[in-house]
C-alpha cells in the first residue's frame, strides 16, 4: 500500500473519493475491449476503463484504480478471485468501515 | 324503634307467643362484633356502641345467697352469626325474661354491657338491651356460629352438620397416595379453618416414652396448632405434620464425649419446623419415624432455630425428648403434600446465590463419586449432574454424601429437588444440601410432563448456560459464540468450583485460531489392531507387537496420532493436544502413512507437516481440570477441526462491531 489512503468502496461512495485511488470489489456484469462494467457490492453499477494488458474477465474483481470526475474508474491493477462472494456481508464491513475512517487511515 | 320492653312490672303471667313462620328474624345481626369485644382487652364496655345480638337459649339460674327468689339470674347464650359468646343479664333486667318477652332465636339489641373475663372464658354482662322480637316465636338460627373458646361445645341445634370428622374420613377429594412426593397446587389451597378435634385415633397406638409402648388413648381430644403458630413460651400443643427430609443417625465425638443424633422436617399448610432428636429419642423415635407419613406431635420442646443449619424459614426448631408424644395419624388428607414451587432454570439468575430454590427437571448427564477433603480433614464423597428443563437451560447440580454415593442413574430421569441452595460457579449452578429433599422420577404431572418433552425434544435440544459460552454436551459438538485464547484463561475455563474440587465436567468452547507449531516427536503411538481393545498402546517385544487386554501379539500396531500442538488467535497463545481423528485432518495422512514416510523419506515427511502449518481454523476445544502432580491443572484438548466458514464468520464479526459501536 502506498503512502497515499486507498479506500475501500461502492458505487454510493465514488462520489465522495473523486480524484482518488481506491479498492471496489464487484461482480463483472459486462466487459469489452476498452471497459468494464462492475456491479458493486451496494448493487450499484460501475464504469471501469481498462488499462493496457487488463487481466479482468468474468467473475469476482478487486480493481484498484482513480476515480474519475465522471464517476468512473480508471484501473490501475486488478485481482481476480476464484470464488463466489457475499455481497451484502462485505457491503456492510463497507459501510462499517467508513464509520470510523481513522482506524483505517482513510481521511 | 318503640318501646316492648317495658311490660307492666306487675305481670308475671306470660303473654302469648306469637308464633312466626320458621325464618330468620328481620333484624341484622352485629356480626363480628363479639370476637372483637373479646379481643378489646379484659373489661370492654359498650362505649363501642349497640350491639344486636341472636338469643340462642335462656337458663334460669340460680344465686347461692341468702337473699329471696327475686335474685335469680339469667344467663343467655348469644351469637352474633359468627360466634356465640355467654352472658348474664343485670338483676334489673330480669322481668324482660321472666316475662318470656325474650325468646328462643329472638333478637335483641344490647345497649349497655360490660365484658368480664372468668377463667379463660369472656362473660357479656347485659346491664340494658332493647328486644327487638318481643314474644316471636319460631325464627330460625342465623348462620352457624361457633364458640371464641376452643374448648367450649359449639351451638348444637340439631341442623348443625357434624363437627368431629370420623378418623380416616377425607373431606378434600381423594387425595393421591401417601408414599411419595406427590404435589398438587390445589391441595396448597385447602385451608383447613377450624381447629379439628381428632381423637388422636390413628390406628396406631401412640407412641412415646413415657410408658413402654401399651399407652392408654390420650383424654379430651387435642385441639391441633399450625406449626407457624409454635413458640417456646408455649407448650400444650400438639400439631398434626407430615415428616419430610428425615436425615441418618449421626454420631459425634467431642472431649471425649459421645453422642447421635438424627432430625427432620414437619411441614403442615401453615409451615415447616426442623425437629432434632438426641440420644435416647434416637431410639425411641428414629426407627419409626417414616418420611411422607403424617404424625400427631406433642411435648416436644421449641426453641429458637440455629440459621446455619436450618433452612426452614422457621424462626424456631423443635427438639423431641423421651416425654415427646407422637402418633401414626391416619387422616392425613388435610396436610399437604411437599409443598413444591418450582422455578425455570432459566430464571435462575434472578435468584441469588445462597438463596434456595425448588426446581424439577431432566438430569441429562450423570457425572461419577469424586471425593474431595474438606477443610476438616474429613473426605466427602461428591457427584455432579447436569440438568435441564423446558426453558431451554441446562444447570451443573452438585450432590454430596449418601445422595451422592446412591444416585447412579444413567437413564435421565426426572429429578425434583426443593430446598436446592443456588452458588455462583459457571453464572449460577444448584448444590444439595442438608436440607434438601431430592426425589428421582416423583409420581407428580409436572414430572410426567417433563418426561414427555425430554423424550420427544428434549434430549436431542441444545441448551444454554449461564456462563454464555458452549453448554456442555456429551456429543462434543457445541453451538456458542466463538471465544478467544484469553478467554480461555481469563474465564477459568474447565476449572471448578472450589480450588479443592476436580470439576467432574469440562466446558466446551469454540475458538477461531491458527496453527502456529506441531510437535514432531512422539508425534504417534502403537496400539493394538484389535478394535475391541479400544485402542490400547501396546508394547514392543522382539518383532511383534503384544496387547494385555486382548492377549495376541501383532506383527505391526495401529499407529494413533496423540499430537501437541500450539495454536494462537489475535489475543494470545495456547497448547493443545489432538487426537487420532483430528489430528489426521490436520495433517492429512493417518499416523500409519507419516511413520513409514518418516522412515522413508525424512525430507517428505516435514514437508507435510510443514503444509499443516499456519492455517485457521475454528476449534472445538474442551477444558478440562486435571490432578498432575497434585496440581490442578486445567487441560486443553482439540475435539473438532471445522474449517472456517468465511461469510458466517464474518457475519458473526459484523455483529459483533455493531454491538460494540452500539454501546458507545
Amino acid at each position: 500500500m502506498g503512502a497515499e489512503a486507498t479506500p475501500r468502496i461502492n458505487s454510493a461512495l465514488l462520489q465522495k473519493n473523486v480524484g482518488r485511488p481506491v479498492r471496489l470489489v464487484g461482480k463483472v456484469i459486462g466487459l469489452n475491449a476498452t471497459h468494464a462494467f462492475i456491479e458493486a457490492s451496494d448493487r450499484g453499477q460501475v464504469n471501469v476503463q481498462l488499462t493496457a494488458g487488463s487481466i479482468i474477465r468474468q467473475g469476482v474483481v478487486e480493481v484498484l484504480g482513480r476515480v474519475n470526475p465522471d464517476l468512473s474508474i480508471a484501473e490501475m491493477s486488478s485481482f481476480m478471485f476464484q470464488e463466489d462472494y457475499d455481497c451484502d456481508t462485505y457491503n456492510r464491513m463497507v459501510t462499517l468501515a467508513h464509520s470510523q475512517p481513522e482506524l483505517f487511515g482513510w481521511a | 324503634m318503640s318501646d316492648f320492653q317495658q311490660a307492666p312490672p306487675a305481670q308475671t303471667a306470660q303473654q302469648p307467643l306469637v308464633e312466626v313462620a320458621p325464618q330468620l328474624p328481620p333484624h341484622a345481626l352485629s356480626a363480628g362484633t363479639l370476637r372483637a369485644i373479646a379481643a378489646a382487652g379484659p373489661e370492654s364496655n359498650s362505649a363501642a356502641g349497640e350491639v344486636t345480638l341472636q338469643v340462642l337459649s335462656i337458663k334460669k339460674v340460680a344465686q347461692n345467697t341468702a337473699q329471696a327468689a327475686s335474685q335469680e339470674r339469667f344467663r343467655l347464650l348469644l351469637s352474633d352469626g359468627i360466634n356465640t359468646m355467654q352472658a348474664m343479664v343485670a338483676t334489673q333486667q330480669n322481668d324482660h325474661l321472666r316475662s318470656g318477652a325474650v325468646t328462643k332465636n329472638g333478637v335483641i339489641k344490647i345497649t349497655k354491657y360490660v365484658c368480664n373475663s372468668l377463667s379463660s372464658k369472656k362473660i357479656l354482662i347485659i346491664i340494658h338491651f332493647d328486644n327487638l322480637t318481643p314474644f316471636h316465636s319460631g325464627y330460625l338460627m342465623v348462620g352457624n356460629p361457633s364458640s371464641l373458646d376452643e374448648n367450649a361445645p359449639a351451638a348444637a341445634p340439631a341442623a348443625q352438620p357434624a363437627q368431629q370428622p370420623i378418623p380416616g374420613m377425607q373431606q378434600q377429594p381423594a387425595a393421591a397416595p401417601m408414599a411419595g412426593f406427590v404435589s398438587s397446587h390445589q391441595q396448597l389451597q385447602q385451608q383447613h379453618q377450624q381447629p379439628a378435634s381428632y381423637g388422636g385415633r390413628g390406628g396406631n397406638m401412640p407412641y412415646g416414652g413415657t410408658s413402654a409402648g401399651a399407652q392408654t388413648q390420650q383424654g379430651p381430644p387435642a385441639a391441633i396448632f399450625p406449626i407457624k403458630s409454635l413458640n417456646p413460651y408455649q407448650n400444650k400443643w400438639t400439631i398434626k405434620a407430615r415428616v419430610i427430609n428425615k436425615s441418618d443417625v449421626r454420631t459425634w465425638n467431642k472431649n471425649g464425649r459421645e453422642g447421635r443424633l438424627f432430625s427432620f422436617t414437619l411441614a403442615d399448610e401453615s409451615g415447616e419446623i426442623r425437629v432434632t432428636g438426641f440420644n435416647d429419642s434416637v431410639n425411641l423415635f428414629y426407627e419409626r419415624l417414616q418420611e411422607g407419613q403424617v404424625y400427631l406431635v406433642s411435648k416436644a420442646s421449641i426453641k429458637a432455630a440455629n440459621r446455619m443449619f436450618n433452612n426452614t424459614g422457621n424462626d424456631y426448631e423443635m427438639t423431641i425428648e423421651t416425654g415427646t408424644v407422637i402418633e401414626l395419624c391416619e387422616d392425613s388428607g388435610s396436610v399437604p403434600q411437599m409443598k413444591l414451587n418450582t422455578l425455570e432454570l432459566a430464571r435462575l439468575m434472578e435468584v441469588e446465590k445462597d438463596a434456595n430454590v425448588d426446581v424439577i427437571a431432566v438430569v441429562r448427564e450423570c457425572g461419577p463419586i469424586g471425593e474431595i477433603v474438606t477443610k476438616a480433614g474429613k473426605s466427602l464423597k461428591k457427584r455432579e449432574l447436569i440438568i435441564v428443563d423446558e426453558s431451554g437451560f441446562s444447570v451443573r447440580l452438585t450432590l454430596w454424601g449418601r445422595q451422592a454415593e446412591t444416585f447412579e442413574h444413567s437413564d435421565n430421569p426426572v429429578i425434583c429437588i426443593k430446598g436446592a441452595r443456588v452458588g455462583d460457579f459457571g453464572g449460577r449452578s444448584l448444590s444439595v444440601s442438608m436440607g434438601s429433599t431430592l426425589s428421582v422420577n416423583p409420581p407428580m404431572n409436572e414430572a410426567y410432563r417433563l418426561r414427555g418433552w425430554y423424550d420427544s425434544k428434549g434430549s436431542s435440544m441444545d441448551f444454554r448456560t449461564f456462563s454464555g459460552g458452549a453448554g456442555s454436551s456429551s456429543s462434543g459438538s457445541s453451538r456458542g459464540e466463538i471465544k478467544t485464547i484469553s478467554q480461555i484463561r481469563d474465564e477459568n475455563l474447565g476449572m471448578g468450583e472450589k480450588a479443592s474440587c476436580i470439576c467432574a465436567f469440562p466446558d466446551y468452547v469454540r475458538i477461531r485460531a491458527s496453527i502456529a507449531f506441531l510437535r514432531k516427536e512422539n508425534l504417534w503411538y502403537p496400539a493394538c489392531p484389535n478394535e475391541a481393545c479400544k485402542n490400547k498402546k501396546v508394547v514392543e517385544m522382539g518383532s511383534e507387537w503384544r496387547c494385555e487386554r486382548c492377549n495376541n501379539s501383532y506383527p505391526r500396531p495401529n499407529y494413533r496420532y496423540i499430537m501437541s500442538l500450539s495454536v494462537t488467535d489475535y489475543t494470545g497463545q495456547t497448547w493443545l493436544q489432538a487426537f487420532n481423528e483430528t489430528a489426521e485432518k490436520l495433517i492429512g495422512k493417518t499416523a500409519n502413512e507419516m511413520n513409514e514416510l518418516r522412515e522413508q523419506n525424512e525430507a517428505a515427511f516435514n514437508a507435510i507437516i510443514e503444509e499443516a502449518l499456519f492455517k485457521q481454523y475454528t476449534m472445538v476445544v474442551r477444558a478440562k481440570a486435571e490432578n498432575y502432580q497434585d496440581e490442578n491443572k486445567v487441560r486443553l484438548s482439540l475435539q473438532e477441526l471445522i474449517p472456517i466458514d468465511h461469510v458466517s464468520a464474518s457475519r458473526e464479526m459484523i455483529e459483533t462491531i455493531t454491538a460494540i459501536l452500539g454501546r458507545i
